[in-house]
């Protein structure tokens, strides 16, 4: 279960000479000493559908990564049980309906789509928060631009994040490079997280791992925590 | 400048030093203003027109009748910045478990007689003032109603540049959104008489420490007058 630095699913598109200038990244990847898991908008609009090709979904769920999403259910329905399990804080950002007011134009992205239905920004079924969790409502891309995420984080004494959600080239990125911009140690779950378009997931974690977080196998992520809980017991 | 309300809190040394170096005239608003209505909420006021202290007994954060006087002038603000197609916003406290900024503020308080289902009630922004649809509704949780919410966000893309103030409580949020505001470099307004505050000489203070340093404290009249001629500008503009 020991991986490389570099053994991760961009190993198909970084070639050689790109993998030899980013050496210089190389280190130790570890989960933080008191984490969050943070869930960034796991909402019903990401899987409409089903588990099938984004393409096909295109025309009746635009907005729905398909297959991606629904793949990542298992491992994130684990992630979520290994949190609850350790009494790690779930926090949960989904879209924020509250202040799109009519003409105002004002989203985490320039996408444009149809009119949504009333439970699309509703967290999907399989990850329902308990009443303990926390949900935050954003309007932009990154959890932390126009929330009040750092006040809850440094009220809870959270000094790091284990990220798991979507999309990996959008929201994900965003708030992990404000995690790391804003001082936390951040783990990026890579079988938890997802994206429409499997070559921007790849970059996107790629570019994270080397620059603002570790990004980690789950294994590793579960082995790293339940390591912890052993100790705390002894 | 003609003698403000806040005078009467001024020791002798400050009216000296005010005379010397007291703000002579306004900072002035710009040409796309809207119109932010700070926490006004029943548990600030009850829900009946009482004075302080008998509001108090059950509602321990009340303004009693000074809450209620500025909403009634708030009510005729709000009618002339929709009138006059001035974006409205209304903030509000979040409610969502972790809400005070300070730990143990409320340590050594009497316990209040409220239900469940008052505290509830108490969140809700009263009738008067209450927003129509199409109106942002931010809740924030902080003080200032910036921290933590897209309110920069929507004044960037209503693209304004001047901010006008009402609600509660002068010496907190509405002092902590106004000095958030002017540090983002908007012009801020404060219209005293929609503005209130618990505690009196805070209130007046505040007013002072303000319009000194970070906004125009102007009054309802000029406010209003203010909002006609933005209001007046639109209509010529869409004529030509």
């Amino acid at each position: 279960m020991a991986y490389d630095f570099e053994d991760h699913c961009w190993k198909d598109v970084i070639d050689d000479d790109v993998l030899q200038i980013y050496k210089a990244y190389e280190r130790e990847t570890f989960v933080g000493k008191s984490p969050a898991l943070l869930l960034i908008d796991m909402y019903n609009m990401a899987y409409q559908g089903g588990a099938k090709p984004p393409i096909e979904l295109q025309d009746k769920f635009p907005s729905s990564c398909g297959m991606y999403a629904w793949e990542t259910i298992e491992p994130t329905k684990q992630m979520l049980a290994m949190a609850r399990s350790m009494a790690i804080p779930v926090i949960y950002l989904t879209s924020d309906q509250l202040t799109r007011a009519r003409g105002v134009k004002v989203s985490a992205t320039n996408r444009k789509g149809p009119a949504k239905t009333e439970d699309a920004f509703e967290i999907f079924a399989e990850f329902t928060p308990e009443p303990e969790d926390l949900l935050i409502y954003k309007t932009r891309a990154s959890a932390f631009q126009g929330t009040p995420l750092t006040s809850y984080l440094t009220r809870m004494g959270i000094d790091s994040l284990i990220v798991l959600g979507e999309s990996t080239s959008g929201c994900v990125r965003a708030s992990v490079v404000d995690a790391y911009s804003n001082g936390y140690h951040t783990v990026v779950v890579e079988e938890c997280v997802f994206d429409r378009s499997p070559l921007s997931h790849k970059i996107s974690l790629f570019d994270l791992h080397h620059k603002y977080a570790d990004v980690m196998h789950i294994d590793e992520v579960l082995a790293h925590l339940s390591n912890r809980q052993l100790v705390k017991t002894v | 400048m003609e003698k403000r309300t806040w005078h009467d809190f001024f020791t002798e040394q400050d009216k000296r030093h005010d005379e010397m170096w007291g703000k002579q005239s306004l900072n002035g608003f710009g040409e796309k203003p809207v119109f932010v209505m700070i926490d006004m909420y029943y548990s600030v006021v009850g829900l009946k027109r009482e004075d302080i202290f008998e509001s108090m007994k059950l509602w321990p954060m009340s303004t009693g009748l000074e809450g209620w006087a500025a909403i009634d002038k708030t009510v005729e603000l709000l009618a002339s910045a929709r009138k006059n197609g001035i974006p409205v916003i209304h903030v509000k406290g979040m409610n969502s478990g972790i809400n005070h900024w300070t730990k143990g503020s409320r340590r050594g308080r009497a316990k209040t007689g409220l239900t469940p289902e008052m505290i509830e009630k108490g969140r809700q922004i009263v009738d008067e003032v209450k927003p129509i649809p199409g109106e942002i509704v931010i809740e924030k949780a902080a003080a200032s109603a910036f921290h933590g919410t897209p309110l920069l966000f929507q004044l960037i893309s209503l693209n304004a540049d001047t901010v006008i103030c009402a609600g509660e409580t002068t010496s907190g949020c509405v002092r902590a959104s106004v000095v958030d505001g002017a540090t983002y470099r908007f012009q801020m307004g404060v219209v005293e008489e929609c503005v209130y505050d618990r505690t009196q000489a805070s209130h007046y203070m505040n007013l002072y420490d303000l319009h000194q340093k970070y906004a125009d404290v102007v009054s309802l009249d000029y406010a209003m007058d203010y909002f006609d001629q933005i209001g007046a500008a639109k209509k010529v503009k869409i004529e030509a």
